[in-house]
């Protein structure tokens, strides 16, 4: 779409990434184990891009040329670079700076020549350069914007997308090269970050626009599909014992000494040592020591001092094996699988902890091979299917019993069932435990439906006539009306058995009917009966029009 | 002199009253981005609540010192010995920085550090109790047997109407089968062997009350009841109204603020329920 970019579209570019990096900043953070399994990658990259941008805003180079807005950027990327990725970061960004000095556009051959400055920059911050990290993934980037430049010199939309291909497919093979990141069962965290801003500039150039989404880090390549999104729990404990000491960052003002012996002189009594800049004028530095205070007595030695930030890094271990170790509460030993007749309620069905779904309809109901597929496609050997219709229970048992692995049907007759019997599901508790909390809860709220009369016809004593609207509850009729909020009103006015405290009546529109009418018939809902709660949801089946649960 | 009671700021028990019963209160830290505030001190927990709901960074807290607890414990050695009681070490590194400070502080009288398991008031059920003990004249062992078997009979409810901070706060993950945001679920907490696990989860927050109502109703053997707001003070005399009932007669709920430690993932319009059965 674009042969270049201008000044501004890169500020639209980088703060249209600013949200999204947001959003993935939680998976970084989990994924984070080098140099220091301290859960602040995702933190760190993000909060150095945020105040890259806010310097861009302060010194109003917003609508400048691309170089003039890089030069910004970079400088305030190196200004607020936080731990080891951000500070790394700010060198990435050093390098399209360095790359756009003198142009007004920024064109595929900016591109490259950016990569390569990135990659050098990178390099050179690191007193001892590791292979399995986001320096591999910036060089890797680089390496593929070399080559694929001389394809297409012209097309800034292809370049990045090769770029991306690439970057993508060393970020997978990180865990090859690195093995805590095998250990840990991850790849690599920075190098994740660095990807998703790749692919988010690959995004502006093909689209204009940076969708709003996580981006979910590859699967490591040759290694099997126990490599999961987030660092195992078991790697948590074997590192529980380690000290991990204190994460020291600050600015130095105008240093008496060079960078490299800034970055000698730090090595001898800290690791992780990243010292970045600009020779004589603001140099940053990132270590990580056991002894802050004589970091800090020897930077105070060769300069001012400005932003010193200390971190315990065990403090930090701790929250993260915090939230690892809950999380794993996640882990199932068994997939839950309901059938499920809409597009909503395959949402709802996986939100509330569904592995998969099958879908049905009217007319489409699935066979005995269709859910046997399913089951068989599915990593577990337990499994437990919701039929949540009384119509496909057969099918489901037969396919039970045809099944080798362990199928459990939980005999829920109405998508109702099925909603309630999932809000029992808990998490940590065992298939038994949950099989039976399940089955008990799916009668905790009353199923009903409205439908249109496809013909005139006299049934249970109601005289019916074509395209008037049936309610019924358990398969008795309770009203019927010529449209549907009075057959609804009606019952509930008349016939619904609401016994229990605080009703909560819940409505799961079929796909023909429309949101706009879905809020103005809770609103006249909620006028008629204040003391009921109402919800409406979109459940999309195409049929009945209306599911009504009452609990 | 009597045993001296010590505990962490994660008991939630309002300063005045610890200094009427001459408990000493040690701070955890709250972090917010980068400021770092002494819980009680710095910040009380209504300031808390409402930088949670305007600030972008999730708030983290860490454990006193062992510093700050050697400072203590020096301050408070005495002959009849110091029992120093503390927020689960399942959710804190507290408890192990003042087992830690209890080994390093070479005092002259004995000394006692408890892992409750709790946390918030049913962890501040048995610090009371402890205070109440201590006052009575009763002795170390005395003491830390009274401690024990309290916690062994507490539980802590958490009841959440905005699910969006324990997401934050990274203690439940979205997938978990917790969090529905279509559904506008509202899920509830119980502290289990000092971990804070999925109790139910429920469609509304009317729901959410009445279930533990009957799941209080369904025990005879209540002896407290502390009912803990986040932000809506109102709600929590609605509920100990409809409670009150089934406890001792003469006994009342206490009802409080929760403090930052709970508190910061339960959100606004959270509600604590801590109970000591018999």
């Amino acid at each position: 779409m674009h042969p270049y970019l201008n000044g501004n579209e890169l500020y639209r570019m980088f703060s249209d990434m600013l949200p999204m990096f947001e959003l993935n900043v939680d998976t970084l953070n989990k994924l984070n184990v080098f140099p220091v399994p301290d859960g602040d990658t995702g933190i760190n990259m993000f909060l150095t891009l945020k105040d890259a941008l806010a310097e861009v805003e302060k010194t109003n180079s917003v609508s400048k040329s691309s170089a003039d807005f890089l030069k910004a950027f970079s400088k305030g990327a190196l200004f607020g670079a936080r731990g080891n990725s951000g500070v790394i970061l700010s060198q990435f960004l050093k390098g399209f700076e360095i790359a756009s000095q003198d142009i007004n556009n920024f064109d595929p051959s900016t591109l490259v020549e950016s990569l390569r400055q990135s990659k050098i920059h990178s390099y050179n911050s690191v007193t001892d350069p590791k292979e399995g990290t986001m320096l591999t993934v910036i060089r890797s980037a680089s390496d593929a914007a070399t080559k694929y430049y001389s394809e297409k010199p012209n097309d800034l939309g292809y370049l990045i997308t090769q770029i991306c291909i690439s970057s993508k497919e060393t970020l997978a093979e990180t865990p090859s090269m690195l093995k805590v990141l095998r250990d840990a069962g991850v790849v690599d965290s920075g190098g994740h970050g660095i990807y998703i801003i790749l692919d988010a500039i690959r995004q502006f150039c093909k689209t204009g626009t940076i969708s709003l989404s996580v981006v979910p880090p590859p699967i490591p390549t040759g290694t099997s599909k126990h490599i999961s999104q987030t660092i195992s729990a078991d790697f948590v404990d074997s590192k529980s014992d380690e000290e991990f000491g204190h994460c020291t960052q600050f600015l130095i003002l105008e240093p008496l000494k060079s960078i490299v012996e800034i970055q000698k002189f730090l090595q001898e009594i800290a690791s992780s040592v990243v010292v970045v800049g600009d020779e004589g004028s603001l140099v940053r530095v990132h270590c990580h020591s056991e002894t802050p205070q004589q970091v800090i007595t020897f930077a105070r030695s060769i300069g001012e001092l400005e932003d010193i930030n200390i971190q315990n890094m065990d403090d930090q271990f701790e929250e993260l094996k915090n939230s690892i170790q809950t999380s794993s509460e996640d882990k199932k030993d068994f997939a839950l699988v309901p059938i499920v007749p809409g597009l909503g309620f395959d949402s709802l069905f996986k939100e509330l902890g569904a592995h998969s779904t099958i879908p049905s309809g009217e007319k489409m109901n699935p066979s005995t091979n269709n859910i046997l597929s399913v089951i068989d496609s599915l990593d577990f050997e337990d499994v437990v299917i919701l039929p949540n219709h009384k119509n496909i229970l057969l099918t489901t048992n037969q396919a039970a019993k045809l099944s080798s692995k362990n199928v459990h049907v939980l005999p829920t007759q109405s998508i109702v069932e099925g909603i309630s019997a999932m809000m029992s599901y808990l998490p940590h508790k065992n298939l038994l435990e949950n099989f039976s909390d399940m089955q008990n809860a799916s009668k905790n709220a009353i199923s009903g439906e409205i439908n249109t009369a496809i013909r005139d016809a006299e049934i249970q004593d109601f005289q019916i006539l074509k395209g008037q609207k049936i309610c019924s509850f358990d398969n008795m009729i309770t009203s019927v009306a010529d449209n549907i909020f009075d057959s609804l009103s009606h019952a509930i006015k008349t016939n619904i058995p609401i016994g229990a405290d605080n009703p909560l009546i819940t409505l799961y529109r079929g796909e023909n009917f429309t949101e706009a009418d879905a809020i103005d018939m809770v609103d006249k809902l909620r006028n008629l009966y204040p003391k009921i709660e109402f919800e409406m949801i979109f459940g999309g089946q195409s049929n009945p029009e209306l599911l009504i649960s009452i609990e | 002199m009597t045993v001296k009671i010590i505990t962490d700021s994660c008991c939630d028990i309002p300063l005045d009253l610890a200094n009427k019963l001459n408990i000493t209160i040690v701070p955890v830290h709250i972090h917010f981005g980068t400021k770092d505030y002494l819980d009680g001190i710095d910040i009380i927990p209504n300031e808390f609540f409402k930088m949670l709901a305007s600030s972008e960074s999730f708030p983290t807290t860490s454990q006193p010192s062992v510093g700050q607890f050697i400072e203590e414990f020096k301050n408070s050695d005495n002959p009849d010995g110091i029992l120093s009681i503390h927020v689960s070490s399942k959710v804190s590194g507290t408890f192990n920085a003042a087992k830690q400070a209890s080994d390093q502080s070479n005092l002259s009288g004995p000394i006692n550090v408890i892992d409750s398991l709790q946390v918030s008031i049913t962890q501040g059920f048995a610090v009371m109790r402890a205070a109440a003990a201590a006052a009575e004249g009763k002795n170390l062992q005395e003491v830390s047997n009274i401690v024990q078997e309290t916690c062994n009979r507490a539980t802590m409810f958490g009841l959440i109407d905005t699910v969006e901070y324990l997401v934050k706060g990274g203690r439940l993950s979205k997938t978990a089968g917790l969090i529905g945001s279509l559904l506008n679920i509202k899920p509830i907490i119980v502290t289990r062997n000092g971990e804070v696990v999925q109790y139910a989860k429920t469609r509304s927050f009317t729901k959410s009350l009445s279930n533990i109502r009957s799941k209080l109703e369904s025990n005879p053997d209540l002896e407290e009841i502390g009912i803990m707001y986040t932000t809506d003070p109102i709600i929590a005399n609605e509920f100990a109204d409809s409670i009150s009932g089934l406890l001792p007669t003469g006994k009342k709920p206490y009802i409080s603020q929760l403090g930052s430690a709970l508190g910061a993932h339960m959100g606004p319009g959270g509600l604590g329920v801590g109970i000591i059965t018999k």
